[in-house]
């Protein structure tokens, strides 16, 4: 019993090193994502089915969790593998799974947060091996990093299904239901954050109605997403070459005729 | 277009082989990410092929080069390329010209930062991933073992198609360029054109991601009764999805409240409202 227990905490350990420090080593190409870690989980606990039906259902509570502008809050891969092993070896319901998730996604977006805190320390190690102009501890420190911070990702899942998955299955089962299912609730919202944060970055007071256009789009007419996408891109060309146009157009002016009537500089301001 | 057809072939094979080097390198860039230089480490390992074959070892030159990358740098990576690629053609330069000011160099990774992160992370982290989600998430509802290949593959091929094209770009495009494309308006225009786009199916996901419904009735007198989200909906579908979107929205970029913080509050003000029955 565990032996058992021990073997599938290092299995879920290994799926997290896989997801977690692959998609980092190779591109950023998304490997940590739950619909990708589900899956890798699940075959390897024996269950792929639950794996990848879970991963697709924390894929959408986790669309949101956007690793943009040095802001981690939420870590979908530790969240997913740790969901799924409780749903396979504490044999919880989906809907469970699904709430235990959130928590555990703050706690490995914590645990992110405290990776990068630490291996700041190494800076001076960087600078000092390019002021020696050492490359090969360059090189070292490159990949040393990476294996280290993949490391602790791996040793904390081992440790947490280890000691977790059987306390924690009875502490689910302990908790009144208006908590669980406050949390799938959560689920239903946390897009919400996601998407916020991302409107922060693109959001300008002349261009906000095209996100209201968006929305009515998928709302009412019920297009789907890459339809949208599609849309988005037609009129995103269209009012590109409209600017470029009218840039030209105001350029060209200002080189031939530079000492201008108010009326013409006020065409231009209506114009921009 | 014409632009890069028209560079494209100034590139040497030794600079397309050494180009070659710094996108599988730049593979790597995030891998020891932490908050001291971010990518700084990946940007310096994917630049070593060209400061290595240009510089002489053991000069003093070569030296500051390696201290000149050694910093904090973070670009969205499918798209940082460009900015790796001018680097290496600047310094290629430097190692050519005695008199070159490398000032310049940290100017420009320093001027690229803001705005390419702004395009490439909209472009790759709000929009690809979520068409790439959503078209896999079908797969994955029904069980099909398709759903992570399907997604993978729908992200990563454009994603790093373009890290390489941008490669290309960057390194044929010379630093004179980027002074041309503030003053011809093209960055902004390509900037408004992004958002734009950005903005358009930020509010598709948000009508078809954002979930909320509310359960609440009142009963009034002679058994009639009063279906809360019928109300909401008959005001405007997704009202409430659409409010709470926006409030973070608020509440994030206007009153700068921690991101984990609003987290935090939306668990529990679902909590909450589980407690009180509204949901």
């Amino acid at each position: 019993m565990s032996n058992n227990i021990i073997l599938a905490a290092f299995l879920c350990g290994l799926a997290e090193f896989i997801c977690y420090g692959g998609d980092w080593l190779l591109g950023q190409n998304m490997a940590d994502q739950p619909i990708v870690v589900g899956p890798l989980v699940g075959l390897l606990l024996g269950d792929l089915q639950t794996g990848i039906i879970l991963g697709a259902m924390l894929e959408a509570t986790f669309i949101g969790a956007v690793n943009v502008g040095g802001a981690v809050s939420l870590n979908p891969s530790v969240a997913t593998v740790l969901a799924v092993a409780y749903a396979i070896i504490g044999g919880g319901d989906t809907k469970a799974a699904v709430a235990l998730a959130i928590p555990m996604g703050l706690l490995g977006g914590l645990l992110e947060v405290g990776t990068y805190v630490l291996f700041s320390l190494f800076q001076d190690s960087w600078t000092d091996a390019a002021d020696k102009a050492n490359e090969k501890k360059l090189i070292w420190l490159h990949y040393g990093v990476w294996f280290a911070r993949s490391l602790v990702f791996f040793v904390a899942v081992f440790i947490t299904v280890v000691i977790g998955v059987k306390p924690v299955a009875a502490f689910i089962k302990s908790l009144p239901s208006f908590v669980e299912n406050g949390l799938g609730l959560t689920g239903g919202l946390l897009p919400a954050a996601g998407f916020a944060m991302l409107l922060s970055m693109v959001w300008e007071k002349k261009l906000a109605v095209w996100y209201f256009l968006g929305f009515i789009l998928v709302e009412y007419v019920k297009l789907p997403l890459l339809a949208v996408g599609i849309i988005g891109l037609v009129f995103a060309v269209v009012f590109a070459f409209y600017d470029k146009d009218i840039f030209d157009l105001k350029h060209s002016k200002t080189d031939t005729n530079s000492n201008k009537s108010a009326s013409q500089q006020e065409e231009e301001d209506f114009l921009s | 277009m014409t632009q890069e057809s028209a560079t494209n072939n100034k590139i040497s094979p030794t600079d397309k082989k050494l180009l070659r080097k710094l996108y599988l390198r730049s593979l790597t860039i995030g891998a020891p990410l932490q908050y001291a230089n971010e990518y700084g480490s990946g940007f310096e390992y994917s630049l070593l092929p060209f400061i290595d074959h240009y510089y002489k070892n053991g000069s003093e030159e070569k030296r500051q080069a390696l201290k000149r990358h050694i910093v904090f740098y973070n670009i969205t990576q499918y798209v940082g390329t460009f900015c790796q690629g001018l680097v290496a053609s600047m310094e290629k330069q430097a190692s050519q010209h005695k008199d070159y000011d490398v000032s310049s160099i940290s100017a420009v990774k320093a001027s690229l930062m803001g705005p390419m992160s702004g395009i490439g992370d909209t472009l790759f982290w709000g929009i690809l991933r979520v068409i790439a989600a959503g078209v896999a998430m079908t797969f994955g509802m029904q069980g099909n073992i398709l759903a992570p290949f399907v997604f993978l593959l729908i992200y990563n091929i454009p994603a790093q198609w373009c890290r390489w094209e941008m490669t290309k770009l960057g390194f044929s495009v010379g630093s004179e360029y980027i002074t041309e494309m503030y003053s011809s308006g093209l960055l902004t225009i390509f900037t408004k054109a992004a958002r734009t786009l950005g903005l358009i199916m930020l509010g598709g996901m948000t009508s078809s991601l954002v979930q909320f419904k509310t359960k609440l009735v009142f009963h009034v007198g002679g058994g009639q009764v009063i279906n809360v989200q019928n109300i909401l909906d008959s005001l405007l579908k997704g009202l409430v999805p659409l409010l709470i979107t926006l409030g973070c929205y608020w509440l994030i970029a206007k009153k700068h409240i921690n991101f984990t913080v609003v987290i935090l509050g939306l668990i529990i003000f679902c909590i909450l409202l589980s407690a009180l029955g509204i949901a």
